[in-house]
């Protein structure tokens, strides 16, 4: 959806012509790219008065975009083409908002190219942001650009350090899809669908078709992608349309404020900025605390599906609340600028501010009601000015993130003083309580152990992860005296969502998983069409797809496999483990990692990026490795990962590695991870959680003795920096091999534990590392095993360096992980 | 009579262990073990290539495992050793060449307790490497 108000009496054709206006604006840029010489002569032809006017011979972008509004979008929506066409000189309210917004984007998007680059060899390609990081300021200037393939946002590949000259032809690919997909919209119109499906539908298909496409290419280095402008021009065009409605009755006056504002944004005039310049707006933050807590504290029977519903419940609760606050403020989906790993971002009017407050004991109550002070979503807020967008934007997140973390340690406050202290006693006293909540144990007839509430987890997870869609409509706010499922909670915010394998409308439909969907399509699956929906064939870029991973093995087409089940498909010892992971240095990387280009497009795509690999894509490498693994989270910045313990160091590997390339090999961007193995397949999953979280913790502290710290494994308590991982994987399968496939006898392991001894021995007693002891050790194997000599050999070489008389320093761990895979 | 023009290969290896083995026996001279982790694999593989065996060995090992740095008469028990290695290379001419080494050790050894504990890890060091590079048993 883009208004979730939209179906409320008020009329909207003003917030529809300004979105569609404001998302469209640069749409030409995307089209004259393909060069097509028959478009070109058509606009030019009909448009020739207007650039001719300005002194121009060819069309410009945005006749281009105006062009593309008169022929691709339904008649009625003629008054488009006005907003887009006279974006870049503006005179009614409405071409003025768009066209400060534009300004207010870009303001520090420019960047003079490099010298080399001139004339034919300028880049028609997006610069991916990630290669443009630094956490170092005096070495922000080397670092080499990398280019993203011209693709859909969906079909990821590693970014270039090279591009293609002739860029047309992957232009004109790209629009000739987007096209189609736009010509069958029109088409449907008004006999299959709404306005807000069809304004959903081009949303979506932006973020799918422009998400790769500069922004600008020729006077700047080309590092803002075009949705990323799109998107941040719309929401700061209803940030000022609400605000200066607030503070101006009438129009004349609010254009007068755009036109000074147009003015101090022209080129040349950067100096006249300030601080507190036209304080129009605020980013808000909404921030979720306990997750730990609460994901892992799940019994073991229904145990995958409860970590599933806790863990999606956790990110469409915060998606809840800040669409939530978009429906009450009238505000459209594009000022959600980010909403992933335990928190979302909104741009909204400053006047929001005042709100908040209201806002916040909404959500304190329901949450309380709901989960007894496990779980809080914090609210705050700052205000933002032009200043701000014209180089410090990535402060406002620092600035709002410090207010969160204040807040936090009055949690629940309002909820405190509205029961005049009684949070202080006890809240209730029953005879029998939930574990987990402590509500009033009913008596049921199937004798279960925990309240209604909580075990309806275990339903919405295998509903969850059994369905294709999320059917969403929003309303009235639901009153509940008591929660007894999960979906009560998203009614309290007025949202009602039913699972369901059947699409219906554009707006009202969210597809779950888009890799498993996309998996199906590709095996011809029909998707069938639910009883509301439209006549046009299922297109899956119409829908709004979250970011939220979900794979999950299943046994057969209805049941999914159980943790007992994963467990005894292990290698050797029969359990499971988890590895958490998260971006390392996330902060600085927001704060600093742009310098002086924190620009409001560039922190978007910055989060955009991140969130499109541990969201969609994080999905689609888990689900290709065809391992026993769940996605327990992940989005954002982290995942959570559970399943087979044997395959789940190399997932994690494969993670990284993927990772790496997708940041373009940014030293300064890296991941590290924790790694748990628990003792037994029974073993509660809370406890190997909070373990592996503890170790990611220590993961990074890690520093290596150049100084390099994180971009670490913790593999159960051993710390592997990732650049020595493959050697730990290959001597432990030399280890395994020797012993599992040629029948070595396994004193090898136990030779190894003596010698990692005798170097633990030697640097607490500060004596001499005995490594010859483990030298005359291999040299009777060898003896035994003439027929492997060189593999032993290997082993050898690999744990002693007879140079340095120094220990692999990962010598225990290979053999610990191989004596693991042996067990029987 | 002119001089030897090829080197033998055992020959280049002995002098190499002579000019660092008082350094591998000193501690304050080779404070991470390094030069005598060195050292010790090259006398393994030297008393390999001389033909040594590993029972020729072990009486002298036996010898040296039984000095301790506690005993107030370790330092005459060493110039005992020195003995049993001669008369030992004189029953098994191939020890000659370790004799040389072990006799350019003692000195240092004599010099502390800590100089012997290194003493002892040298032999067992080179017992070892004898035995990696393929030394045989009798």
């Amino acid at each position: 959806m883009i208004f979730y108000n939209a179906y409320q009496p008020e009329d909207k054709n003003f917030d529809y012509t300004l979105f569609l206006g404001a998302i469209l604006h640069d749409i030409g840029k995307f089209y004259m790219r393909t060069e097509n010489p028959d478009a070109k002569k058509n606009i030019s032809r009909e448009y020739e008065a207007f650039y001719r006017e300005e002194g121009k011979y060819a069309p410009r972008h945005q006749e281009w975009s105006a062009f593309f509004v008169e022929h691709f979008l339904p008649e009625s929506l003629k008054t488009v083409i006005s907003l887009v066409l006279y974006h870049h000189r503006p005179s009614s309210y409405q071409q003025f908002l768009i066209s400060v917004a534009d300004k207010i984007s870009a303001k520090v998007d420019r960047k003079d190219a490099v010298e080399e680059e001139t004339g034919e060899d300028k880049s028609k390609y997006l610069i991916s942001v990630l290669s443009q990081i630094s956490l170092d300021e005096k070495k922000r200037n080397t670092k080499t650009p990398y280019y993203k393939l011209l693709k859909k946002r969906y079909e990821v590949e590693p970014p270039s350090n090279s591009f293609n000259t002739n860029a047309k032809e992957d232009y004109q690919n790209l629009w000739t899809e987007f096209s189609r997909k736009v010509n069958a919209l029109r088409d449907g119109f008004g006999s299959s669908f709404d306005l807000e499906d069809f304004a959903t539908a081009i949303y979506n298909l932006l973020r799918i078709y422009t998400y790769n496409i500069p922004s600008a290419f020729y006077y700047s280095q080309p590092d803002i992608s075009l949705w990323a402008h799109s998107k941040s021009t719309a929401a700061i065009a209803f940030c000022l349309d609400r605000q200066l409605k607030k503070e101006f009755s009438q129009e004349n006056e609010r254009v007068k404020i755009l036109e000074a504002m147009n003015t101090k944004l022209l080129p040349g005039n950067d100096y006249s900025i300030k601080q507190e310049d036209y304080p129009y707006f605020c980013i808000v933050k909404g921030d979720i605390s306990g997750i730990q807590d609460f994901v892992f504290d799940t019994k073991m029977d229904g145990a995958l599906k409860a970590l599933k519903a806790k863990s999606f419940y956790i990110s469409f609760l915060l998606d809840t609340v800040a669409k939530y606050i978009l429906k009450e403020e009238e505000m459209p989906i594009c000022n959600l600028i980010f909403n992933g790993g335990g928190h979302f971002y909104l741009l909204m009017p400053a006047y929001f501010v005042e709100k908040l407050e209201q806002y916040q004991k909404k959500i304190d109550r329901l949450l309380f009601e709901a989960h007894r002070g496990s779980i809080s979503i914090l609210l705050d807020a700052e205000i933002v000015d032009l200043y701000d967008f014209a180089g410090n934007f990535g402060d406002c997140f620092d600035r709002v993130s410090s207010k969160i973390y204040r807040k936090k340690i009055s949690k629940f406050k309002s909820v405190i003083e509205q029961e005049n202290l009684r949070f202080f006693e006890p809240h209730e006293d029953y005879e029998q309580k939930c574990p987990h909540c402590s509500r009033e144990l009913k008596l049921k007839q199937d004798d279960s152990d925990f309240c209604e509430f909580c075990e309806s987890f275990v339903d919405f997870g295998d509903r969850l992860m059994k369905s294709y869609f999320i059917i969403d409509s929003w309303g009235k706010e639901k009153d509940f005296s008591d929660f007894d499922r999960v979906e009560d909670i998203f009614e309290a915010f007025g949202r009602k969502i039913l699972f369901s394998n059947h699409y219906e409308s554009m707006a009202s439909t969210i597809v779950i998983d888009r890799n498993r969907l996309e998996n199906l399509l590709e095996r011809n699956v029909n998707i069938e069409k639910g009883n509301k929906s439209n006549k046009l064939r299922f297109e899956i870029d119409f829908y709004e797809a979250l970011d939220i991973s979900t794979h999950a093995p299943f046994k057969n087409e209805v049941s999914l496999k159980t943790i007992e089940e994963i467990s005894d498909s292990s290698k050797g010892i029969k359990t499971w483990g988890i590895v958490r992971g998260d971006v390392d240095n996330l902060g600085k990387i927001f704060k600093e990692g742009l310098g002086k280009d924190s620009s409001i497009s560039r922190v978007m795509t910055l989060s955009e990026e991140f969130s499109l690999f541990f969201g969609y894509y994080f999905n689609r490498l888990v689900s290709e490795q065809q391992d026993n693994i769940v996605v327990i989270y992940a989005g954002g910045d982290d995942f959570c990962i559970l399943g087979q313990w044997d395959v789940l160091p190399h997932t994690a590997h494969k993670i990284y590695t993927e990772f790496r390339s997708f940041s373009c090999h940014n030293p300064d961007i890296t991941l590290s991870m924790g790694f748990e193995i628990a003792p037994d397949k029974k073993y509660p999953i809370y406890r190997v959680a909070i373990v592996c979280g503890d170790h990611l913790d220590k993961a990074k502290e890690y520093e290596r003795e150049d100084g390099r710290k994180k971009d670490c494994l913790a593999f159960g308590g051993n710390f592997v920096g990732w650049e020595d991982y493959d050697d730990v994987e290959k001597l432990k399968e030399t280890i395994a091999d020797l012993i599992g496939s040629k029948n070595v006898s396994k004193a090898l392991i136990n030779g190894i534990y003596a010698v990692c001894n005798l170097k633990k021995i030697a640097q607490t007693q500060d004596e001499l590392f005995k490594s010859w002891r483990f030298v005359y050790f291999m040299a009777r194997l060898k003896d035994r095993y003439k027929k492997y000599s060189k593999e032993l050999e290997d082993v050898l070489r690999k744990i002693i360096d007879k140079k340095s008389n120094s220990l692999y320093k990962h010598s225990y761990l290979a053999a610990r992980w191989a004596e693991l895979e042996l067990r029987r | 009579m002119p001089a030897q023009q090829n080197v033998n290969p055992i020959v280049s290896l002995k002098n190499d262990i002579l000019s660092k083995i008082q350094t591998a026996i000193d501690p304050s001279k080779d404070k991470d073990g390094t030069v005598l982790a060195e050292v010790s694999e090259k006398t393994g593989q030297l008393l390999k290539d001389c033909g040594v065996t590993v029972t020729q060995l072990r009486k002298v090992f036996t010898e040296v495992k039984r000095l301790s740095p506690d005993d107030e008469n370790y330092k005459y028990k060493l110039n005992l050793l020195k003995a049993k290695l001669a008369y030992t290379a004189g029953r098994f001419p191939k020890i000659k060449d370790f004799q040389e080494i072990v006799n350019k050790a003692i000195p240092v050894a004599l010099q502390s307790p800590d100089a012997l504990s290194r003493f002892k890890d040298f032999f067992e060091g080179a017992v070892a490497y004898h035995k990696y590079y393929g030394g045989k048993e009798q």
